[in-house]
């Protein structure tokens, strides 16, 4: 266990360097430029000769007049020693904008794993041993609804509807947190910050729970029919034995490898949500980031992302041996 | 009420305003009717109420309005509360100097008479005229070469330090310093070979060349104090902790969620505000925007045109807010005027005739009135529409299929393949026309005209691109026609934008290249007198519309909500002046 360990955390090494070749080229490639949304607004007094002396002069201070491979090893010799360089926008480090936010697009999500699976597995065993009830056609019908539903209408019309103004007032519209927040007591402030995040947390669940249901269903399924199980209800042990005892647990293998592949779902929709509900976390800082070509910034958020979700196929493997005995790293 | 702008040419914004200056077009990018416009007919001798003949919908001409304001309050104003202000994004620095400094950033640290810093001269909000700030007065030599400024001795920075003209020689130092991320402030200061401290002050500054523009330009800089922003790195170290002579200062600032700035006991001018604290929401989604605003949590917000009509009439909003329009001239959030660019390099668009065409086949008046709810006027160039620089006689090309057919045979047009697209020496009438994503309404106008240029045997590709996709390419100039906005604030120099010289790197995307125009920007560059540059002005104008280098489009309303709880609210041409705000102690709000 230890040495395969070892192994698949030093094969990170060479993986995220492939990643982080390809993400900056296509970053740096892409049309628009830093410098151009910089000195768009050329001066008045001195005519062409200064705008591009001007252009100039920016792209020295942010070492763009260097050629692009050169442009890499200095980012990768920077990254050795933890050094993201700083942001184009306020000259801040790439790591401190980050590790303001991650925090909160890392609480964003995990509520979101917790609630998807919480709610998904149950779903998925009802679904199975309820195969082809109409109980069973219903639910696979409303989830399949919610699945093609894009994230960002929802999180609109939830907004229109359920946070003041022209129908219900329920919901903030805005933010992690009241105005006044800070001046709560560490219960209300609880509360508050759940409330605030009620909305969110739909819809950046919703989706993963719809195809995560399916999964636990599909693999329940599958489990019922392996011999073991026949061998368990022969020896007369009741359904619920059978299902929860044996069945369950060894269909849950391919539900949690899933888990891996989840994080750069939901990080993707975190991009999306936090921008709409005005949540100053990862997500809103990568897409005002992308928008204007802030590079330092945009490689800090996709290398941290890359290196999130390769931690979240190594953890889904440990979990693999945890739940199925019969896995041995070895 | 971005003052400093006030002192460039034009600055450019896209018709999509606010939200991509700040980098967060898409779903939170807001109408490019944040646009405002226009003015106030206060006195700059603009000439709004002769109606200037225009053509064009009843708008065009409808007066500034303030519906809601409450019953005036009994006794003299009293200090307190809180003015809560929705930003679309946060400010990337409180550094107003560096590059990056945008409009969010103008808008915290204050336009004109400034809330954290303050500049050596600022304008009357009723005539625009230049008074003292933290100078008392100034002198200019005979050849507009020299520029003495003698400041007053009490002003006193935040920290309790007195400003003096060490201050703002260091100020103007920082911004000549390349290593510094400054190259747009920088520009405006290029013509200057000197800044001189005469004593602890009085500081004189020397120009190359005489410009009509250098003494807004010295006015309205922003002094920083140089025993604190000298030290440490001048890019970075002040964005988030300014400190400035302003009668605000910085209390607090929560990152992705507001800016504070709060009264200065201390403060040293006479112009004291009345409000204690102004917090600065950001909330890029103009939807949340909106419904916080229903509840009463917003004190103060910019509204799309489609906003306006839909949910400001609402009892919600119309029984507790002050709903403000007005034309004004210089702020950061939107563009003056809208326009379509025709590239004079390519061949259907290097012929005025053909240009004229393209003009009279939109239908401007009748989209003014629907896609824009009548909240625009359409406009005939480029300067400031209530300023005598613009020419109120010249009415925009009206809208005209069967003329625009008969220029467009005339310049050669003609189908002459019955394919149903007009052609010329082989070349089919057919371009792409590029503009910034994220404006609903400009959609909307694209596909109107686009209809009506079919008619008009003539093929259209539309091309929405993403602001920063789209700079590049018209800063490179590989487009056939493109839109965006521009802003004329009310002392403007078309020089940046129409002079053949900057035809091939400047702001002159379209090679517009006339020497007559040439001829009479040059001349109003060292014209001194207002009236007779603004007489040259006019003259451009005209040259401007018999050559249309552009397709010139609307002035928006700016569209503002402001609670009634404030008294005093003035809808000025430089914008508001929050300093005059105040509450009466039964309705204040805030502790």
């Amino acid at each position: 266990m230890r040495t395969y360990l070892i192994r698949r955390l030093l094969l990170v090494i060479p993986t995220f360097l492939g990643i982080s070749i390809i993400t900056f080229l296509i970053v740096q490639m892409a049309p628009g430029s830093p410098i151009f949304l910089k000195v768009h607004k050329p001066g008045s007094a001195g005519g062409s000769a200064i705008t591009q002396e001007a252009i100039e002069q920016t792209k020295k201070l942010y070492g763009l007049d260097k050629p692009l491979p050169v442009r890499y090893v200095l980012w990768l010799g920077k990254l050795a020693t933890l050094d993201f360089g700083n942001s184009y926008k306020d000259h801040r480090p790439v790591l401190e904008k980050i590790g303001e936010t991650l925090p909160i697009t890392i609480q964003l999500n995990l509520i979101s794993i917790l609630l998807i699976y919480l709610i998904a597995i149950p779903i998925g065993v009802y679904s199975a041993t309820h195969q082809h009830s109409p109980g069973d056609t219903l639910i696979t019908l409303i989830l399949f609804v919610l699945y093609s539903l894009p994230s960002f209408w929802v999180a609109m019309l939830l907004m229109y509807y359920f946070c003041g103004g022209a129908h219900w007032n329920w919901f903030p519209a805005a933010g992690m947190n009241s105005y006044d927040a800070r001046t709560l007591a560490w219960w209300p402030w609880l509360l508050d910050r759940g409330w605030h995040l009620v909305l969110p947390v739909v819809c950046l669940s919703y989706n993963g729970l719809a195809s995560l249901s399916r999964y636990a269903r599909a693999g329940l399924i599958e489990t019922v029919r392996q011999d073991y199980v026949r061998t368990a209800r022969a020896y007369g042990f009741s359904e619920r034995t059978v299902i929860y005892k044996y069945a369950l647990r060894n269909s849950l293998i391919p539900i949690i490898t899933i888990l891996g592949a989840l994080i750069p779902t939901l990080i993707g929709g975190s991009v999306i949500i936090e921008s709409i509900f005005s949540i100053p976390g990862m997500g809103k800082l990568a897409f005002e980031a992308i928008l204007s070509r802030d590079y330092p910034l945009v490689m800090g958020i996709l290398s941290i992302t890359a290196l999130l979700t390769l931690l979240g196929l190594i953890l889904s493997d440990i979990l693999y041996a945890l739940v199925d005995p019969r896995i041995k790293f070895s | 009420m971005q003052f400093y702008k006030s002192l460039s040419a034009i600055v450019l914004t896209a018709l999509i305003a606010p939200a991509f200056l700040a980098g967060c077009g898409g779903s939170g990018g807001s109408a490019p009717e944040e646009a405002n416009v226009g003015a106030t007919s206060s006195g700059s001798g603009g000439g709004v109420d002769d109606g200037g003949s225009a053509a064009g919908p009843s708008a065009l001409d409808a007066p500034d309005e303030q519906l809601g304001a409450p019953p005036v309050a009994e006794g003299p104003p009293v200090e307190g509360d809180w003015i809560v202000v929705r930003l679309n994004a946060e400010p990337p620095t409180l550094n107003p100097l560096l590059e990056v400094a945008d409009a969010y950033t103008q808008r915290v640290v204050g336009g004109n008479g400034g809330n954290i810093f303050e500049t050596l001269l600022e304008r009357d909000n009723e005539t625009q005229e230049f008074k003292p700030l933290l100078a008392e007065r100034y002198e200019v030599s005979d050849d507009h070469l020299r520029y003495t400024f003698y400041l007053r001795q009490n002003a006193r920075f935040s920290d309790g330090a007195p400003l003096t003209a060490h201050d703002v020689l260091f100020t103007y130092e920082a911004i000549q310093n390349p290593a510094h991320d400054c190259a747009d402030r920088r520009s405006y200061l290029v013509d200057f070979e000197s800044a001189t401290v005469l004593d602890d002050y009085t500081i004189q500054f020397q120009a190359r060349q005489p410009y009509f523009l250098h003494l807004s330009v010295l006015g309205s800089i922003e002094v920083v104090p140089k025993h604190i922003y000298s030290q440490g790195d001048f890019n970075r170290d002040f964005s988030r902790a300014p400190v400035g002579s302003g009668p605000y200062a910085l209390k607090q600032w929560d990152t992705g969620q507001q800016v504070v700035i709060a009264k200065r006991a201390d403060y040293w001018g006479e112009k004291k505000p009345w409000v204690n604290e102004i917090h600065y929401k950001f909330i890029t989604d103009d939807n949340a925007a909106l419904q916080l605003l229903r509840r009463g949590e917003l004190d103060e917000m910019r509204m799309s045109a489609e906003q306006w009509v839909r949910h400001a009439p609402r009892p919600e909003i119309a029984d507790n807010y002050q709903r403000i329009t007005m034309y004004s001239p210089v702020d950061g959030y939107a563009g003056t005027f809208g326009w379509i660019g025709w590239n004079a390099k390519r061949p259907f668009f290097s012929d005025n005739r053909v240009r004229k065409a393209m003009t009279m086949l939109l239908d401007r008046d009748t989209i003014g009135e629907t896609i824009y709810h009548g909240l625009v006027r359409t406009v005939s160039g480029s300067m400031f529409p209530d300023s005598p620089a613009y020419d109120q006689s010249i009415a925009p090309w009206p809208f005209d299929p069967e003329q625009a057919a008969a220029l467009l045979e005339e310049a050669g047009w003609t189908d002459s393949d019955r394919d149903g697209i007009r052609d010329k020496d082989g070349t089919p009438f057919s371009f792409q026309w590029i503009f910034p994503t994220g404006s609903p309404e400009y959609e909307q106008l694209a596909t109107v005209y686009k209809e009506e240029l079919d008619r008009a045997g003539i093929d259209v590709t539309l091309r929405p691109l993403e602001w920063a996709t789209f700079l590049e390419s018209v800063t490179k100039r590989t487009f056939d026609a493109c839109s965006m906005a521009w802003v004329s604030p009310i002392e403007s120099d078309p020089y940046q934008i129409w002079h053949s010289s900057q035809a091939e790197n400047g702001s002159n995307y379209v090679g517009f290249v006339n020497e007559e125009a040439d001829r009479l920007i040059e001349a109003a560059r060292l014209e001194f007198d207002a009236d007779r540059r603004a007489a040259l002005y006019r003259e451009f104008h005209a040259i401007l519309h018999e050559e249309q280098p552009y397709t010139f489009l609307y002035n928006s309303k700016r569209k503002v909500v402001v609670s009634n709880r404030f008294q005093n609210v003035k809808p000025y041409t430089l914008g508001f002046d929050m300093r005059e705000w105040w509450v009466p102690l039964d309705q204040q709000r805030y502790r």
